[in-house]
């Protein structure tokens, strides 16, 4: 991950003020450009999670003056009162304890407002909605989803703990889902124990719940995130994997459908790295390779192998927005970027990825980008990376074996966007690597990223349907819940079936 | 004279599929115009730092970004 920081206040103030006029001409519901929490609610309504009493209001569009007649209108209509902006806080100066008695708590960014008011209020807002007279979408908020990524657990409870998160908001709503998580935990380890997988001898930690291991069939993220238990392959989907490249040469692709290239100049897309080709074999490597055990999850899927990156592992945003958009103009429905720059505490992310993502999801592509490695646990843990911060791109954390948070994956920290959404095994993952090495085994959030994609194809294979925003819900839908902070892991380990 | 910076320019919705034409005017106003992002709605290139205020006035420009660098650890690394 890169070191580079910039400070760019102003540059973002006059990026707001322009906002304003263009929203103007925004088209489309809020709910189709951003992979934040009022995406969640109609997922848990399909599963008949229980509501948190809240209502998310998404206002349409992308524009802070319509934020602000939503909630005049709120005021007019239903009696909300007190509201709290998130915009009027910085990380570092916010209040938790005034977040207690605000009936709306607006996340500015995401132009979304949680309301909680009570039954008579809510009554009102649901007529409002019908009315059809107004352009918010109100929805309840479920309870799988108060404990995610409404923003308020990730950008401001930097311990990330589950005795922090609790104090957010209702107790009970946390600790039934923080219970139902560690339910899970219980279930997958028995789960792994009668399939024979190696168990943990650490039961007093709660994190240590089951070991993975290689073992002659699959490497242990292929257990750990069940691809062998998916009777898909990618077939027919297409990857995009922005990185260094990929060693065409290498036997464990032969007969592979690969489209390349190249975004560096003076470099073909011959990974001269090793970097993308490791990505490129966790992501799509084959069923059967020719040493060693299966490593690849979308061993069908059509390879586009875009490189941003040079042999030397560098490159800018320049090279990364193109190598996007030619993602997204040849309709690949997943990109996996495994790359990313290191941002202060309190950074928002750059307009330009959160509007390449937007578009993207729009056009039916998926980005999904490493968090970053620049924590060193537990005493420096940094925020989620750029472009991973986007709210559109999805950012993917790393666990290693034992299902723990790798002690260098970088923890939602920063607002509007900067949470972890995800995790993925990324701690010694073997995969493929230029020849003649073949394969070898490294760690990082890089590591982790290509499993999610690989799993976002299998699914985006199995439902033809789920695609951009669609294919978002469904890959967090599938996870196996983690005993661990939102903060940390997001909605927990990604999982093909 | 100054640095030129590299810089990724962003397009509102209305504009994306007039993106050739705002890259026209990109460069009327001083920017050495790299690739049409037409996808995206996005243009990469360079301008002057002092050029940027007229720039940022282009119609359909949301925001202008210096592009950043990214550098991956060695690739002898153990974490990457």
């Amino acid at each position: 991950m890169a070191k580079k920081r910039v400070t760019k206040k102003t540059a973002r103030r006059a990026t707001k003020k322009r906002a304003t006029r263009t929203s103007l001409t925004a088209q489309g519901s809020a709910d189709e450009f951003t992979l934040e929490p009022g995406d969640g609610g109609t997922f848990g309504g399909e599963f008949g999670a229980e509501r948190t009493g809240r209502s998310i209001v998404t206002v349409m569009g992308d524009s802070p003056a319509k934020m602000k007649s939503a909630l005049t209108e709120l005021k007019n209509r239903a009696g909300v009162s007190n509201v709290m902006r998130m915009s009027d806080f910085g990380v570092e100066s916010f209040e938790l304890a005034r977040t207690e008695d605000a009936e709306a708590i607006v996340l500015d960014e995401l132009n979304i407002a949680i309301i909680d008011g009570d039954a008579d209020q809510m009554q009102q807002m649901a007529a409002m909605e019908e009315s059809g007279d107004t352009e918010v979408i109100i929805e309840p908020e479920y309870m799988n989803y108060a404990f995610d990524d409404v923003g308020l657990d990730d950008d401001v409870l930097d311990e990330g703990g589950v005795d922090q998160e609790t104090s957010i908001g209702e107790a009970a709503n946390v600790s039934a889902d923080y219970l139902r998580g560690y339910q899970q935990g219980v279930n997958a380890l028995i789960q792994s124990m009668a399939g024979g997988v190696a168990v943990s001898a650490a039961p007093g930690l709660v994190g240590a719940l089951a070991a993975f291991s290689d073992n002659a069939a699959a490497t242990w993220g292929l257990h750990a995130t069940r691809v062998l238990n998916s009777r898909f392959s990618g077939r027919g989907i297409r990857v995009a994997v922005l990185d260094t490249g990929l060693d065409l040469r290498h036997p464990d692709f032969a007969g592979r459908t690969i489209q390349t290239q190249s975004f560096i100049p003076g470099e073909s897309v011959q990974d001269g790295n090793g970097h993308g080709t490791h990505c490129i074999g966790t992501s799509c490597g084959a069923l059967r390779p020719g040493v060693g055990p299966r490593y690849g999850i979308a061993h069908q899927a059509e390879i586009f192998a875009g490189k941003v990156l040079s042999n030397r592992g560098s490159g800018s945003d320049g090279g990364i927005l193109n190598g996007i958009n030619w993602a997204v103009r040849n309709r690949c429905q997943v990109v996996s970027m495994s790359l990313g720059r290191r941002v202060r505490v309190g950074e928002r992310p750059t307009r330009n990825y959160e509007v390449a993502g937007r578009r993207a999801l729009q056009a039916g592509t998926l980005i999904v980008a490493a968090a970053g490695n620049d924590s060193s646990r537990p005493s420096l843990i940094q925020p989620v990376s750029s472009p991973a911060n986007a709210s559109t791109i999805v950012a993917v954390a790393a666990v290693d074996s034992n299902l723990s948070v790798a002690t260098f994956s970088n923890r939602g920290i920063n607002p509007a966007g900067g949470e972890i959404n995800v995790a993925g095994p990324g701690v010694n993952v073997l995969s493929s690597w230029p020849m003649p090495v073949r394969r070898r085994s490294i760690s990082g959030t890089s590591m982790a990223t290509p499993h999610v994609a690989g799993i976002a194809a299998l699914i985006a294979q199995e439902i033809p349907s789920a695609r951009g925003v669609q294919l978002y819900r469904e890959l967090r839908r599938r996870v196996r819940r983690l005993p661990l902070g939102s903060a940390d892991v997001g909605n927990g380990l990604v999982e093909a079936v | 004279m100054s640095k030129m910076k590299t810089v990724i320019v962003t397009l509102d919705d209305e504009h994306v599929a007039k993106i050739q034409q705002v890259a026209a005017q990109c460069k009327a106003a001083g920017m050495v115009v790299g690739e049409s992002l037409e996808v995206l709605g996005q243009i990469t290139g360079r301008i002057d730092p002092r050029r940027e205020p007229a720039l940022r006035k282009v119609p359909g420009v949301i925001s202008v970004d210096e592009s950043q660098d990214y550098q991956l650890p060695p690739s002898d690394s153990d974490i990457q």
